[in-house]
């Protein structure tokens, strides 16, 4: 059974704590969300290990914000069911769980200074004045903001309230800490800053974090797991990793980092199984296992810096098949370069090949042979990094 | 053991009402229904029977209608009325525009002192500014003086009592009512559009017109409504300034109650003149439902929330000591809105053409609006035994005078206690309305009308209502009754200025709130409370002048009663003019500066 800590003379609301401070579990259990006609969420399914990063990323409307609002209170599940640490939260209102939350505005109390915003979940919780102030001042310490406890909001910085925001969340030590799109007011730069530090003190408290972006190389640059979310529903969880180099989906493949796909079908010749694109150019000798019984892919995807290029081998002419023959272990096809923009540090290619157009992004290493435009090129990739998707 | 239980089962049912914040309880919708069963009870119901008055009740003719337009010139009364309404308006317009213009291109210490000079005619007594209108109109007013002087005319030129004195004072009167939603809307614009079209080949009086000038229609709009509604209404200064024979339709009801006894015939014009308000309404589209935010054409809703924002504004400009750390940036925004305001000044139009000539006219207007005010204050100093200006001394005799009789002593102390009692009652009532409506916008589309009814419908209808009302209730000459009807309209300024703060207010703090830890009642003190309450403190001020400088209704159930300040000067005004009045009028100027000064507290407040 779970322990109610109880009101003190000061009357703080009840705050249910659950098992140890640190790192709650969570997990959604079959929960869908519905404001009448709409589904917000539809059959979530959703395990968070405790000390986890997990992020979940996915355009406008695709239910993680809903989520979001399910755990912390603000919602309660039409069907299914929150728990945490195991405890069943559906219908526990917000200000009876345990966690703390940044918000997308940040939603400083603007009566109050710096030190009374920190001081406010701690009152609530019936803490006693001095151990107040001293939590108070660590949490400035923490976000580096020694100093600024007189002040009001209004007279910080987008960055500077941001950081009182991360703060007041964290003050009253939860086990749960809730981010909802914090990052999107700030400048790139102090945005990379912001997730870096907000990752280490993640890492340094243990805390279970669920983070709520639609930046995706953010959701790469923090998350332990990532969770892609596209209109109610889960597209694919995994790490940033397997996100990146392995996507199941079309949607995924295209949400997270650039890709190119080529739509086209397998074809099995005997002993042989291929997959051809549509238009022809582009070949493939499958490798086994490649695509497995029962899901037909409806395409293949290569990332832009998988892709190899050389100059053509052999005069081009008009009338010259364009296609190469599939061979095991890569995939050839030829383009004529459409464009090529510098940036620094790569170099972007469009490449026509046929009726079908590839990007390709070539580091600016040593020795790298930069291509012009209208150069005759030959591309490459690894079959590996075909990957088949739905 | 069991008080905690039943405090927790009691905490559990009031956290059902804030449990789904993402749609409030239906349970917060019914904090509407106390301010709504008042104003039923009574506004609606008197009304209902002023109606059934109207139609000769229990017998159901028009013979009182049919009494008001074919017998004794009424229907005459009727369309002077209307007249007058539509050239009130139109003067108003033509010389507010101007004004209104000036004070948007001002900028600084300038704009703050013209803004005060509009501000506070507008706050300032009606009685006030009407009584001071009848002292320089007068043959030996200030006016008149200035005719002589300049050689002008050779005798007094008789002004009041007559028509023209009548729409002089209307004008003035008016003024501000037109000036401050104009200047509203101005304030509003996107600076930067009219030196876009320039930057798109329009000159400036092109830009002037086709952009500039299309984009303040909505205030032009709104102060037109306002005023010419105001105006078709309007009782006290016609018929202290205007002649016999210029009686406007709101004398001829009030003459209907309390001469001819015809309480009939009252109803039924009362009728004719709510219907041409509504007519008049309707057909330019005003819109009274909206709770949150909007642009309401009537305008009711803007003048009182924006003059309550911008008094507010401007007096923490003008009194506020800067602090280190905000003067540098208000200084430094300041200075960056003066250069801006300079360089959109160099290529203004207007100001091109004849810059001195639109300083000379907002001067002007200034100066009209604010000199009778003025010269009330210093005659009232004046050691003279009868009205007149310049004075030939000073002394305190008036104020003497008025404090040492009993019956002006006593007056104002039951003013303050109606005012201080009115004021109370509306803010329970007006600010449950306003959290009811707030919450649910649905809601407003039906009860806004109701709860702004007191204030849009004429004055004088709603006296006569009352009167008829409050004799079958014995409520007339009683401090109750008086109460009672002054709450009307004060629920109305506080739902206005309340619904306006929590438009304002950011809902996600309370969010936030729950978010750590904090229960409903808890978020409700600590965070909504102390964020809106600059707003109910404006409400509160508004509903106290309100009460404290009504007249009208207070006069028709004052009967014999305990008589409020303006009920006496009122009086007096009518039967007896005595330099007294001047000291009062003098003491009912601090009213506004109160206001203004209690607004710029709370506001400080706000950060």
């Amino acid at each position: 059974m779970e322990q109610l800590a109880t009101d003190t003379a000061r009357g703080g609301d009840a705050i249910d704590r659950g098992a140890p401070a640190r790192g709650a579990a969570v997990a959604f259990s079959g929960v869908t969300k519905s404001y009448g006609a709409f589904h917000a969420l539809k059959d979530f399914e959703l395990e968070i290990r405790p000390g986890e990063f997990l992020t979940l990323l996915g355009p406008s409307g695709s239910g993680k914000t809903t989520s979001l609002m399910l755990l912390a209170g603000f919602a309660f599940p039409s069907r299914g069911h929150v728990l945490i640490n195991g405890r069943d939260v559906s219908k526990v209102p917000s200000y009876r769980r345990d966690q703390g939350i940044v918000f997308q505005s940040y939603s400083l109390f603007p009566h109050m200074t710096i030190e009374q915003n920190l001081a406010f979940p701690l009152e609530t919780r019936g803490m006693a004045r001095g151990d107040i102030a001293r939590k108070t001042a660590d949490a400035l310490t923490m976000v580096r903001l020694d100093g600024f406890h007189g002040r009001y909001p209004d007279q910080l910085s987008g960055g500077q309230q941001q950081r009182v925001a991360l703060a007041r969340a964290l003050v009253a030590d939860p086990p749960l800490l809730l981010m909802d799109e914090p990052l999107g007011a700030l400048d790139k730069n102090l945005r990379e800053e912001m997730q870096l530090e907000i990752k280490h003190i993640q890492e340094s408290l243990k805390l279970t974090v669920l983070y709520v972006t639609h930046d995706q190389e953010e959701a790469l640059t923090m998350s332990d797991r990532i969770v892609v979310m596209n209109e109610g529903r889960i597209q694919q969880t995994g790490t940033p990793v397997e996100l990146y180099e392995r996507p199941k989906t079309r949607f995924v493949a295209e949400f997270v980092g650039d890709v190119n796909i080529v739509p086209g079908r397998v074809e099995t010749a005997g002993a042989r199984t291929c997959f051809r694109s549509e238009d022809g150019a582009v070949a493939m000798a499958c490798p086994p296992g490649w695509a497995p019984d029962g899901e037909a892919p409806s395409c293949a995807a290569v990332r832009p810096e998988k892709i190899a290029m050389d100059m053509a081998a052999g005069p081009q002419g008009q009338g010259q098949e364009r296609g190469h023959e599939p061979e095991p272990g890569r995939v050839r096809v030829d383009g004529r370069i459409r464009e090529a923009i510098y940036l620094g540090q790569m170099t972007r290619y469009v490449i026509d090949a046929g009726p079908a157009q590839f990007v390709a992004k070539r580091m600016s290493g040593p020795g790298e042979r930069r291509f012009q435009l209208h150069d005759e090129v030959t591309l490459s990739w690894f079959a590996d990094d075909f990957v088949p998707l739905r | 053991m069991t008080t905690a239980i039943a405090g927790s089962s009691a905490r559990g049912a009031f956290a059902g009402l804030f449990q789904r914040l993402g749609s409030p309880s239906a349970s917060s919708a019914l904090l509407v229904v106390p301010a709504v069963c008042f104003i039923a009870a009574f506004f609606i119901l008197p009304m209902g029977d002023l109606f059934l008055a109207s139609v000769g009740y229990p017998d159901i003719t028009l013979e009182s209608y049919r009494q008001f337009f074919s017998q004794g010139g009424y229907f005459q009364v009727l369309v002077r009325t209307v007249t007058a309404g539509f050239a009130v308006t139109g003067i108003c317009l033509v010389l507010g525009f101007p004004l209104a213009y000036a004070i948007a291109m001002s900028s600084g210490a300038w704009r703050t002192v013209m803004l005060l000079l509009v501000v506070v005619p507008y706050l300032t007594s009606l009685l006030v500014r009407t009584y001071a209108w009848i002292v320089m109109l007068g043959d030996g007013g200030v006016i008149n003086k200035t005719l002589i002087f300049l050689g002008l005319t050779d005798a007094p030129v008789q002004i009041l009592y007559t028509s023209l004195g009548a729409y002089i004072g209307m004008v003035h009167i008016m003024l501000p009512f037109m000036v401050l939603p104009i200047l509203s809307v101005m304030n509003g614009l996107d600076e930067r559009l009219v030196p876009a079209a320039k930057s798109m080949g329009a000159g400036p009086v092109r830009a002037f017109v086709r952009v500039f000038l299309p984009l303040t229609v909505p205030g032009i709009k709104s102060g037109s409504i306002l005023v010419f509604i105001l105006a078709i209404g309007f009782y006290i200064t016609p018929a202290a300034l205007g002649g016999l024979s210029d009686v406007l339709l709101s004398q001829l009801i009030e003459i209907q109650v309390s001469q001819a006894m015809n309480f009939r015939l009252a109803a039924a014009a009362a009728f004719v003149l709510l219907l041409v308000t509504a007519g008049f309404l309707l057909l330019f589209g005003a819109d009274f439902t909206s709770a949150r935010g909007g642009l309401i054409a009537g305008g009711t809703d803007r003048r009182t929330a924006g003059v309550a924002a911008m008094a507010a504004s401007l007096v923490r400009k003008t009194v506020s000591r800067v602090s280190a750390s905000t003067g540098v940036a208000r200084a430094a925004s300041g200075l960056r809105r003066a250069a801006w305001r300079r360089a959109l000044y160099r290529r203004d139009p207007l100001m091109r053409v004849r810059p001195g000539l639109v300083i000379a006219y907002a001067a002007a207007g200034l100066f009209f609006l604010i000199l009778p005010s003025l010269i009330v204050l210093v005659m009232s100093f004046s050691s003279d035994p009868f009205l007149s200006f310049p004075p030939s001394g000073l002394s305190l005799r008036w104020y003497e005078d008025f404090f040492a009789d009993r019956s002006w002593t006593s007056a104002l102390g039951q003013s303050v206690f109606v005012a201080l009692a009115s004021t109370a009652l509306s803010c329970g009532l007006g600010i449950m309305a306003a959290y009811a409506l707030d919450r649910h916008p649905r809601l407003g589309r039906y009860m806004m009308p109701l709860l702004l009814a007191p204030i849009i419908v004429p004055i004088i209808v709603v006296g006569v209502a009352l009167y008829g009302g409050f004799v079958d209730w014995g409520l007339i000459g009683t401090d109750l009754g008086l109460i009672l009807a002054h709450t009307l309209g004060g629920i109305s300024y506080v739902v206005i200025i309340v619904c306006a703060t929590l438009a304002g207010f950011d809902r996600r703090l309370e969010r936030a709130a729950l978010s750590m830890g904090a229960g409903p009642v808890t978020t409700f003190r600590r965070i909504t409370l102390p964020l809106i309450q600059y707003g109910i403190v404006a409400g509160a001020i508004f509903a106290f002048i309100h009460s404290f400088d009504e007249v009208v209704v207070a006069t028709f159930i004052g009967g014999f009663g305990e008589k409020t300040l303006p009920m006496k000067m009122w009086e007096d005004i009518r039967h007896q003019i005595n330099p007294t009045i001047a000291a009062v009028s003098t003491m009912l100027l601090l009213v506004p500066v109160l206001g203004l000064i209690g607004l710029r507290f709370t506001a400080d407040r706000r950060k």
